[in-house]
């Protein structure tokens, strides 16, 4: 659509300046100075008298031709009546600047909708209210949009979450430690003898840089003892105890050191939990990685018991959502009596082992200066998110980090 | 960890009743034998380190008699000694200890053969410390002539036909080409002498830790067998020779001791089968364990664990394990039956408080999955070369003495490499790929206990991506954080020259942001465009506590 500019309105009244300058020289040829006195945009008109061949400009003298038709007044007035015109003289008009298009206002940009059947839904047509005289196309709703990914947290992060919040609940303190340890805490304050299996290069990640770590002065001779002839009721392991071999420094191989690492500064009753990295000697494959998450947890109080180890075990499974759980008897160096939480998994139809706990053995809390049962336990976590998430490739999780994967797994768990 | 296999008929009969598959499964575990494998005809288990005296099918077998209530615990007691083994003092830098026993008139078939090898090996390898604690020779005693020497020899010395050969060797010959010399020569590394064990005729019975002489050979006609366990540890080797004997004598046969008698003079005769005493208070049974039993109960429990009482609880002398009373409280444990505790929560109250950094931490999370980052967990453990090579920069890394692999020998000392390795494995997923870690990184530091310290960083990644794109992401990160930072231009091989700057915090470099640098993604095979920033959470977390 398009309107009259002032300048058409103008000329529909005046007549076009280039008719308006042969008038005058049709009367009288004159010079372009003098018609530039009587004309006010004498170089329109006479450019276009000119195109148009109604004057001649002869030494200065513009004489007169013939008249002009006059046809884009014509077509004005069609405009001005709110007929259609042909396209060439829209262009025509445009060029002078004697029409413009017209801005459409939203009534009528949503008029055309009227009585339509709708695609999309637009601000026009909620405005105007015109929707009250479409139909909207039914779409087939079962068909899913193009596919999108939310930013997620990683599955184990999630557990990690969910697990620290369980153990937050329950009246626990966070605690965190070094992956990087000394043997003295990984092991000898354990009441591991430093000749067990699990010291083993085969088993425990020895550091080659940095190789040696300080011990603590003021437990070293307790727990030497400890090892070498027991007390506090205990025979003790019956061996030479080196300085050496507790000094190695190693990944530790599990977060129960930072537990033991906490022994001494325990004010009872206290709980402690604390959730990270441990480190094993193994061979990359499906079930295995280098290194995986524990959750480790301690409880110090004159009056907890063996039940109420079981008690913990049992309540951190229910809210993880095992229903069945049972306890069987397992063997830790350093801890009497030793448990091994079980799940019931019915897709397996089995129980899967989930981590180890037990209390501590007076001969791991007494030369740290713990004179109450302290409950602990240390849990695994892949394996329990393996069986929630049906995943069987341990090597997803960090290995691949496989996108698919993670960007497919549930917030909700 | 120790898996036994077991013939199921032959369990069943020293065991007295038959049982069912259910009970393997059930019941088993319960007494502390988790069930490994189950078929027609064996059955395996696991075994604990604890109790090596369950390594030998007759000490299961009087475990599990004990237990379901249709044995009882009894006594062990050896004939006295008739014979003698010297004891030279030429081996006392090399493998002090021997102990022996003689088993009399005994019947062998077949599969008491292959159990009594079973338990050897199983020995050797746990308790024994594959063989460096404990090696264990079994031979015909017949074949042999009282008194025993032992001592030790130079290796070319000697010579004799080594068990599984029809040809003698030396010592050194055996270290070198027989099967057992190669796989356990190490233990005889760095000595001049190694120990040997001949008869008055001069005869070799045994080569410890390596091998016994085939003279001795034990086979279904032998009638009496001799035994000699040689180690580092004289308690260890006494458990472990009463382990055996006291399986032997359930079968019916009888121990004849032997007499020890070392050249300064001293003696011991082996093996000593009395029973440790152990004073156990009932009141700490029943406060440890949460449970009220008495003391008839409680005399009733450590029975059906083996366990005699008189006034105190006697320690059979297969049990090597019990250290403490805690021990004997586990045992009651045992005995009063894992399942049979009703878990209970205790009334302690305490305030549970999470660690301020962890929530930072989660919070930075939180923001990072609000701008569709997903995150990621790459490994701690990784390669030098990811470290350094792959990153066109040199470090000093953590370093593991004794991976089964390069790929993870060193700590990763940044994030970048790991983020770019996710990258590389996920070609095939779906662009863009927005990602970011929140992990420990690990550095040399000579100020710390270990000589090694840590630190938490954060690390967000878009490929394809560019400066742009990434500059955006920081500064809605930190602008919610409530953090006015600012870039300077720097100089990082890992990055294109000029798309690349610190980030700063009132004048504190606090990370880096940039646009990969072709060459590093190159080596990494990442064929689009990576723009990344990381930081410091530990330096943010302590900049934010103090503003």
């Amino acid at each position: 659509m398009y309107i009259i500019t002032d300048e058409g309105k103008k000329y529909l009244y005046e007549g076009l300046p280039e008719q308006k300058l042969a008038n005058i020289v049709k009367m009288k040829p004159l010079n372009i100075r003098d018609l530039r006195k009587k004309i006010k945009n004498i170089s329109i008109a006479l450019a276009w008298a000119k195109r148009k061949n109604l004057v001649k400009i002869d030494k200065g003298i513009v004489k007169f031709e013939k008249d002009d038709s006059q046809v884009e007044l014509k077509y004005l007035k069609k405009i001005e009546n709110g007929e259609k015109i042909p396209e060439n003289m829209i262009e025509i008009l445009l060029k002078r600047n004697l029409i413009k298009k017209k801005k459409e206002d939203i009534f009528s940009r949503a008029e055309k909708y009227k009585g339509k059947v709708i695609d999309n839904l637009n601000e026009d047509i909620i405005k105007t209210g015109i929707w009250k005289d479409v139909s909207f196309r039914k779409y087939n709703v079962n068909l899913l949009g193009k596919k999108i990914y939310a930013g997620k947290r990683h599955i184990i992060s999630s557990y990690i979450e969910k697990s620290r919040k369980i153990f937050l609940e329950m009246g626990f303190k966070e605690v965190d430690g070094s992956m990087i340890e000394s043997s003295f805490w990984n092991f000898d304050a354990l009441f591991q003898p430093q000749d067990h299996p699990a010291r083993e290069l085969a088993d425990t990640f020895y550091m080659k840089n940095p190789r040696e770590a300080i011990l603590p002065e003021e437990f070293v001779e307790k727990v030497k003892n400890v090892h070498e002839h027991g007390g506090y009721g205990s025979t003790g392991w019956n061996y030479k105890w080196s300085n050496k071999i507790a000094k190695k420094v190693i990944m530790r191989t599990h977060t129960t050191s930072v537990s033991v690492r906490n022994l001494p500064k325990l004010n009872p009753p206290e709980k402690i939990f604390c959730i990270g990295k441990v480190f094993r000697n193994e061979t990359i494959d499906y079930k295995h990685l280098p290194e995986f998450i524990q959750i480790e947890g301690i409880v110090a109080s004159e009056n907890v018991t063996f039940k109420n180890l079981l008690g913990y075990l049992k309540e951190f499974y229910k809210r993880m959502g095992f229903k069945k759980i049972r306890f069987r008897p397992a063997y830790f160096p350093y801890t009497e009596m030793s448990v091994e939480p079980e799940v019931f998994l019915k897709e397996h139809n089995e129980w899967i082992e989930l981590g180890g706990a037990g209390i501590f053995r007076p001969e791991v809390t007494m030369p740290l200066g713990v004179h109450v049962p302290v409950l602990a336990w240390g849990l695994g976590l892949e394996r329990f998110v393996m069986l929630k998430t049906g995943l069987n490739d341990i090597r997803n999780f960090y290995y691949k980090n496989d996108l698919n994967v993670l960007r497919e797994m549930p917030s909700w768990l | 960890m120790a898996i036994v296999t077991f013939d199921k008929k032959e369990l069943e009969k020293l065991i007295g009743i038959k049982l069912d598959d259910k009970y393997y499964k059930e019941v088993f575990p319960m007494i502390g034998a988790p069930l490994e494998d189950i078929n027609e005809s064996s059955v395996s288990f696991e075994i604990f380190p604890n109790r090596p005296d369950m390594l030998s099918i007759e000490g299961f077998s009087r475990a599990v008699r004990n237990f379901i209530g249709i044995g009882k615990p009894r006594r062990y007691i050896s004939t006295p000694y008739k014979i003698s083994v010297y004891v030279d003092k030429s081996i006392k830098e090399v493998r002090p200890y021997i102990v022996c026993a003689v088993i009399k008139d005994v019947t062998i078939d077949e599969k008491m053969l292959l159990n009594i090898m079973q338990f050897q090996e199983k020995i050797h390898e746990t308790f024994g410390r594959k063989r460096k604690k404990i090696a264990i020779g079994i031979h015909d005693y017949d074949m042999i002539k009282p008194p025993f020497y032992y001592k030790a020899v130079k290796p070319d010395e000697i010579k004799f036909i080594p068990l599984g050969t029809d040809k003698e060797m030396n010592l050194t010959d055996i270290l070198k080409n027989h099967p057992k010399g190669i796989s356990y020569k190490h233990l005889l590394d760095g000595f001049e002498k190694y120990p040997i064990l001949i008869d008055s005729n001069e005869n070799v019975i045994s080569f410890p830790p390596i091998i016994n002489g085939e003279l001795t050979r034990v086979n279904e006609k032998t009638n009496n067998l001799f035994i000699d366990m040689t180690g580092t540890n004289l308690d260890a080797l006494k458990s472990a020779l009463n382990i055996l004997v006291t399986s032997m004598m359930d079968r019916g046969f009888m121990i004849e001791s032997v007499r020890i008698i070392y050249d300064d003079g001293n003696e011991i005769v082996t093996p000593d089968l009395s029973e440790r005493s152990i004073k156990v208070d009932l009141n700490y049974v029943n406060k440890m364990l949460g449970i009220k039993i008495d003391n008839e109960k409680f005399i009733q429990f450590i029975k059906r664990m083996g366990f005699n009482f008189d006034n105190s609880v006697l320690i059979p002398p297969y049990r090597t394990d019990i250290m403490h009373p805690i021990d004997i409280v586990e045992d009651v444990a045992i005995a009063y039956g894992y399942e049979n505790f009703i878990p209970e929560l205790p009334n302690i109250f305490t305030i549970g408080r999470s660690l301020d950094k962890k929530e930072f931490e989660n919070v930075i999370s939180n923001i990072m999955t609000g701008m569709m980052f997903q995150e990621v967990r790459t490994m701690i453990l990784t390669s030098k070369d990811d470290q350094t090579e792959k990153m066109n920069v040199k470090a000093d890394l953590v370093e593991t003495l004794n991976p089964k692999s390069d790929d993870y020998s060193v700590c990763r000392i940044d994030l970048i490499p790991g983020i770019l390795n996710v990258f590389s494995q996920n070609k095939h997923v779906d662009y863009p790929q927005k990602i970011f870690e929140i992990g420990k990184v690990v550095f040399l530091d000579s100020s710390t206990e270990t000589g090694a310290n840590e630190k938490v960083l954060t690390c967000a990644a878009i490929s394809p991506g560019n400066y742009s794109d990434i500059s955006s992401v920081i500064n809605e990160l930190l602008k919610s954080l409530k953090i006015k930072f600012n870039i300077i231009p720097c100089e990082d091989k890992r990055f294109i020259d000029g798309r690349v700057g610190k980030i700063l915090i009132n004048g504190n470099e606090i990370g880096i942001i940039g646009e990969i640098h072709p060459s590093v993604l190159n080596k990494w095979k990442v064929e689009k465009p990576v723009a990344l920033f990381e930081l410091n959470v530990d330096k943010l977390f302590t900049l934010k506590l103090n503003q």
